[in-house]
C-alpha cells in the first residue's frame, strides 16, 4: 500500500510534465480571418488578414481611412503577403514576417484571384481540408483580379473584411458556397463548381467597397467563366437555393411593381421520354407586394392574377436566360441537374451519362414551370394620395393587355 | 472511613480525580463531607454551600454551582420548607417529603456529587445522614430561539435550535408528536461531559443505521466535545474527501423532514447546530424552501441550482482551457473580444485566474471574519481594487473579472455552506488541470471527482443515491422535486423500512361536475 502511494506520487508530477505544450495564450495569436490566394512566380502567393487587437480597451478608432498596407489599425486586420512554392511553403514565409503564431482556425473567408482560378484550384485545396485548424466551414469567393488587393481592403462598415463578406453572403441574395460544398462538387461527376463572385467596386467618399455580386463558374477546378448578377439569380432558382430577394416587375404602360419573394421552391425532375432525357423544373413562388409604382386596385383578384403572370414571365426569361447562358456558352452544368439525374435515375445514370454529362448538358431539353402567387399586398390596397379616377385608369389599362 | 489525602487528589487530572471520588461513599458527618467537597472544588468561586440550621442539632447544607440553579425555585420548594418545618432528627426520607420538588435522586458517593454538582443539579446534605438528595433545579441564562442565520428562507418556520439541548429536542417533539420519536441521550467527553441525543423515528429509520450511529458515538473518545464539528469528523466514513458526508443543519424543520425520510440526528448540547446521517449528495441542492414553495416553482430552482454548481466548478477552469489552448472552439467575435481584452496582460490566464479566485476568496473569508461595519468597507475596496483598478491598469483581463464574479455568485447558489466550500475549493485543482492539460485535464479531474464521488458512502448509503444506485422514487426529489402527492414512498436505501409517506391517488383537481346545476 505504502509502496503503491510512492510509486503514485512519483508518476503524479508526469502528468504535469505532458502538460502545456501546446499551451499558446491568446495574447500571442495572429488570429488569420481571410485568405487570399494567387498566382506568382514561384507557385502561389498568400496573402492573408491578421487581426491587430487593440492594447486597451477604449483606444479603438482613432484616425480613419482604410485603404492599401492596412495601417497598423487596432481592432482591424493587417494584411501580410508571401510566396512559395506550395501554400504551406507560403505560409512558412509568412510567418516569417509576423511576431505572432498564425492561427488559422478563425479564417472565415477564401479568397482566389482571377488569375489562379483559371489555373485550377485544385493545388491550393489541399492544404485547407487537410490541416487540422482551418475549418471546412470557410466561405470560398473569386475577385476578379488579384485576391493580395482584396484581402487589403478595410472595410467601412464592419470591423474586419471577412466579416464584411461572410454576412453579405449570408444574406443569401447571392450564391453562398463553403470549402465543404466546393469540394462535394469538385469530387463528385461531373466535377464542376460555383463560388460567388467578390469584387472591389467604388465607395464613397473615395474609398472601396466589397460587393457580392455575380457568380464564378468552374469547369472542373477551373475558372470559366462569370455569371452576372440577374443570371445569378436565375441559376440560384434552378439550384433551389433562392431564400430571399425581390423583383421588380414592369408592366408595360402601368409602371412597375417591386416584389418581395417570400419562398420559392424549385422541384427539378428527370423524364425519361422515348429514351431521350428531360428535365421538367417546376417552380413555386410567394411574393409579397412592397412597392407599386403602377397605380393600381390590389383589392381586386384580377389585379393579381395580371401581375402574377408578369412575375412569372419574368422569372421564366430569368431562368431561361441562365440556362442558356451555362448550355450555350459555358457548356457547364452549374445547376447541379446531374445530382438530380442520379438520385432519381441511378442506374441509367452510371451507365449511360455519368462519364458523358458535359456533352448531354448543353442539349439537354428543360421543361420549365413557373407559378408565382401574390399573398399580400401590403398595408392598404389602393395607393394613398392618389385619385381615384387614376387609379382606375391604370386598372384599365393593366386589364387590356393581353397575355 | 479514610477520607484520601488531599494533595494527591488534587494534583490528579480533573476528569481521573472524579473517577476517584466515584468509589468513595458519603460519611455521616455533615462537616466531613463538605470538607473533602471543599478540597474537590478548590479555587472554584461559583460553589456555593448553604448552610442550615432549622433547630438545635439539626445541620443541613445546600449545594449548588451559582449560576446553573432557578434560585427563586430553590428558595420556596426546598429551603423555606426545611427552614420552617425540618425538624432536628428527621430522617432523611422525610426530608425528601418535605421538599417539592418532583425530581430527585439520592446521592450516595462523592463521585455522583460532584458530578450532579457539575451538571446544575442542587444537593442537600444532612448531618448524620450517609446520603444527600439531588434537585433537578437547573436554570440559567439561555439564548431565546431566534431565527436561522444561516439557512434563512422566504417561507417556512422561522426558529432555529439554539444552544441548549433540551429545547431543540422539544422543537423536534413538537413537528414530531409521536412516541416513535426516539431521542436516546449520551454523554460524551471526559471533561466537558457533554450531552447527546441521537434522535430518530422508530420503524422508519434503518435500525442498521442507529446501530452504526451509537457504535460510532460509544467509540470516540474526546476530552471535550464543544461543537457538532467534534463529533463529524468521527462519525464520517471518507474523513479526507471534500465532500461532507453528514449534513448539518440549524433548522429544527429541516431535521424533522430529514427524520421523516428516515434519517437520524445527532443534537449535541451547547450548539444550535445538528448533524443528520446519512447524507447522500442530493441533499446538498436541497433547501428546506424547495418543500414548502408549490413545486412547479421549486423544481425550477433546483434544476438552476444545479446548473450553477456546474458553473461554479467548471467555469474558470473552462475558460482557461479554452483561452489557453482551444482556441478554435469559441466563436470568432467572441476570441477577437477576448484577445483584445487580454492584450497586454502580463500574466498568463492559468496565472491570471489563480490570483483571482484566491482573491475572491480571501474577500469572502475577509468578510465573514470582521465585524459588521469593517466588513462593509473591506468588500466596497475589494471590489474597486480588482473590479475597477486591475483592470483599468490592465493586470487582469475584464472577461476574467467577469468569470470570477459569476463563479463567485454561482457557488452561493448551493443550499448547502459546507457543499459550497467544498466545490469553490475543488475549482482550484481543475483550473491547475485546465492550465496545463486542457480541456483534456478538465475532462480528467471531473472523471476523478465523479470516481471518488461513486465510491463513497456515508453510514453505507452510497453517496450519489438516488441516482448511484438508480431508485425511481428517489428521482423526484432530484432534479425536480416532485408534488409532495407524487412523492409517495420514501428514498429506497434510507427509509427503507417503511416506504410508503403518502396515500395513492391524492393529486388534487377540480371537483366532480353534480349533474343538471351550473
Amino acid at each position: 500500500m505504502m509502496a503503491r502511494r510512492v510509486i503514485a506520487l512519483v508518476l503524479l508530477p508526469a502528468l504535469l510534465l505532458a502538460g502545456c505544450w501546446d499551451r499558446l495564450e491568446i495574447n500571442d495569436l495572429g488570429i488569420v480571418t481571410l485568405v487570399g490566394i494567387d498566382r506568382a512566380e514561384a507557385g502561389v502567393r498568400l496573402t492573408v488578414g491578421v487581426v491587430a487587437p487593440t492594447s486597451t480597451p477604449g483606444q479603438q478608432e482613432k484616425g480613419g481611412g482604410g485603404g492599401k498596407g492596412g495601417g497598423a489599425q487596432s481592432g482591424r486586420a493587417i494584411a501580410y503577403s508571401a510566396e512559395g512554392a506550395t501554400v504551406v511553403d507560403a505560409m512558412t514565409r509568412l510567418q516569417e514576417k509576423v511576431s505572432r503564431r498564425l492561427f488559422w482556425a478563425h479564417a472565415r473567408v477564401l479568397v482566389f484571384g482571377e488569375e489562379y482560378a483559371r489555373q485550377g484550384l485544385t493545388p491550393a485545396l489541399d492544404f485547407w481540408t487537410r490541416h487540422r485548424e482551418p475549418r471546412l466551414l470557410l466561405q470560398v469567393v473569386v475577385t476578379p483580379g488579384e485576391a493580395a488587393e482584396f484581402v487589403q481592403l478595410q472595410p467601412r462598415l464592419e470591423r474586419l473584411l471577412s466579416e464584411a463578406v461572410r454576412e453579405t453572403i449570408n444574406l443569401r441574395f447571392q450564391t453562398r458556397v463553403l470549402l465543404r460544398d466546393l469540394v462535394e462538387d469538385l469530387r463528385d461527376s461531373p466535377g464542376h463548381a460555383i463560388a460567388p463572385r467578390a469584387e472591389l467596386v467604388p465607395g464613397q467618399p473615395d474609398g472601396r467597397d466589397v460587393s457580392i455580386s455575380g457568380t464564378a463558374i468552374f469547369r472542373k477546378d477551373r475558372l470559366a467563366g462569370w455569371l452576372d448578377d440577374r443570371e445569378t439569380r436565375g441559376l440560384l432558382w434552378l439550384r433551389n437555393e433562392a431564400q430571399t430577394g425581390t423583383m421588380t416587375v414592369d408592366l408595360p404602360n402601368v409602371g412597375s411593381v417591386s416584389l418581395n419573394v417570400i419562398r420559392g421552391r424549385t422541384v427539378v425532375k428527370p423524364v425519361l421520354a422515348g429514351g431521350r432525357l428531360r428535365m421538367n423544373v417546376a417552380l413555386t413562388v410567394d411574393l409579397d407586394v412592397v412597392e407599386s409604382a403602377a397605380l393600381l386596385d390590389w383589392s381586386k383578384e384580377e389585379t393579381l392574377r395580371k401581375v402574377e403572370g408578369s412575375a412569372e414571365r419574368s422569372l421564366r426569361e430569368r431562368i431561361t436566360g441562365t440556362l442558356q447562358k451555362l448550355q450555350d456558352e459555358y457548356g457547364v452544368d452549374a445547376v447541379n441537374f446531374s445530382e438530380a439525374v442520379r438520385r432519381s435515375l441511378p442506374g441509367l445514370w452510371e451507365t449511360r451519362w455519368k462519364n458523358r454529362w458535359d456533352q448531354v448538358f448543353p442539349t439537354l431539353p428543360v421543361d420549365l414551370q413557373v407559378t408565382a402567387q401574390i399573398r399580400r399586398t401590403g398595408e392598404h390596397s389602393a395607393p394613398l394620395g392618389v385619385p381615384e379616377n387614376q387609379v382606375q385608369k391604370n386598372q384599365q389599362k393593366l386589364l387590356k393587355q393581353k397575355e | 472511613m479514610v477520607p484520601p489525602n488531599p494533595p494527591q487528589l488534587s494534583s490528579l487530572p480533573a476528569d481521573q480525580a472524579v473517577q476517584a471520588l466515584q468509589s468513595i461513599p458519603l460519611g455521616s458527618s455533615l462537616g466531613e463531607n463538605l470538607g473533602l467537597l471543599r478540597q474537590v472544588f478548590a479555587r472554584c468561586s461559583d460553589l456555593v454551600v448553604h448552610q442550615l440550621a432549622p433547630g438545635a442539632g439539626s445541620a443541613f447544607a445546600v449545594i449548588y454551582i451559582d449560576g446553573l440553579i432557578d434560585q427563586d425555585l430553590l428558595d420556596r420548594d426546598v429551603v423555606r420548607p426545611l427552614l420552617e418545618r425540618g425538624s432536628p432528627s428527621a430522617p432523611m426520607a422525610s426530608v425528601r417529603s418535605l421538599t417539592y420538588v418532583p425530581e430527585t435522586a439520592r446521592v450516595r458517593t462523592h463521585g455522583e456529587l460532584v458530578q450532579r454538582l457539575v451538571s446544575g443539579e442542587a444537593i442537600l446534605l444532612a448531618d448524620g445522614s450517609p446520603e444527600g438528595v439531588a434537585y433537578g433545579l437547573q436554570g440559567w441564562e439561555t439564548r431565546a430561539i431566534s431565527e436561522p442565520v444561516a439557512e434563512a428562507a422566504i417561507r417556512g418556520p422561522r426558529e432555529s435550535f439554539v444552544e441548549t439541548l433540551r429545547f431543540n429536542t422539544a422543537m423536534l417533539r413538537r413537528k414530531l408528536k409521536s412516541p416513535g420519536l426516539k431521542t436516546e441521550a449520551l454523554t460524551i467527553g471526559r471533561v466537558t461531559r457533554t450531552d447527546v441525543v441521537v434522535a430518530y423515528l422508530e420503524g422508519i429509520a434503518d435500525p442498521g443505521v442507529i446501530a452504526e450511529v451509537h457504535k460510532r458515538l460509544q467509540h470516540i473518545e474526546i476530552d471535550g466535545v464543544l461543537e457538532t464539528g467534534y463529533l463529524e469528523e468521527f462519525l464520517e466514513d471518507a474523513p479526507f474527501s471534500p465532500f461532507p458526508q453528514i449534513q448539518n443543519t440549524e433548522r429544527p424543520d429541516t431535521a424533522a423532514g430529514q427524520l421523516l425520510e428516515g434519517r437520524v440526528a445527532i443534537l449535541v448540547d451547547g450548539t444550535p447546530v445538528a448533524l443528520i446521517v446519512p447524507t447522500v449528495f442530493a441533499q446538498f441542492m436541497q433547501a428546506n424552501e424547495d418543500y414548502y414553495e408549490r413545486f412547479l416553482i421549486a423544481s425550477a430552482v433546483r434544476m438552476l441550482r444545479y446548473l450553477f454548481l456546474l458553473v461554479a466548478l467548471l467555469l474558470p477552469s473552462l475558460y482557461v482551457a479554452v483561452i489557453t489552448f482551444h482556441h478554435e472552439m469559441m466563436p470568432t467575435s467572441l476570441l477577437l473580444s477576448i484577445a483584445e481584452a487580454r492584450e497586454g496582460v502580463p500574466f498568463p490566464a492559468l496565472v491570471e485566474a489563480m490570483a483571482m479566485e484566491v482573491t475572491f476568496e480571501v474577500l469572502r473569508e475577509a468578510g465573514i471574519r470582521l465585524p459588521k461595519p469593517v466588513g462593509q468597507a473591506v468588500s466596497i475596496v475589494g471590489a474597486l481594487v480588482i473590479g475597477e483598478a486591475a483592470v483599468r491598469a490592465g493586470l487582469v483581463s475584464a472577461p476574467m473579472v467577469i468569470v470570477v464574479a459569476i463563479t463567485g455568485i454561482a457557488s452561493f447558489a448551493v443550499p448547502r455552506y459546507n457543499a459550497a466550500t467544498a466545490v469553490r475549493m475543488l475549482r482550484f485543482p481543475l483550473i491547475l488541470l485546465a492550465g496545463t492539460l486542457g480541456m483534456f485535464g478538465i475532462v480528467a479531474g471531473l472523471s476523478g471527482i465523479l470516481l471518488h464521488l461513486c465510491a463513497l458512502r456515508s453510514f453505507g448509503v452510497p453517496y450519489l443515491s438516488p441516482m448511484g444506485p438508480m431508485d425511481w422514487q428517489g428521482l423526484k426529489d432530484v432534479l425536480i422535486r416532485a408534488p409532495h402527492w407524487a412523492m409517495r414512498l420514501r428514498p429506497r436505501l434510507v427509509g427503507g423500512q417503511n416506504r410508503v409517506r403518502v396515500g395513492k391517488g391524492l393529486a388534487p383537481g377540480p371537483p366532480p361536475r353534480s349533474g343538471g346545476g351550473r
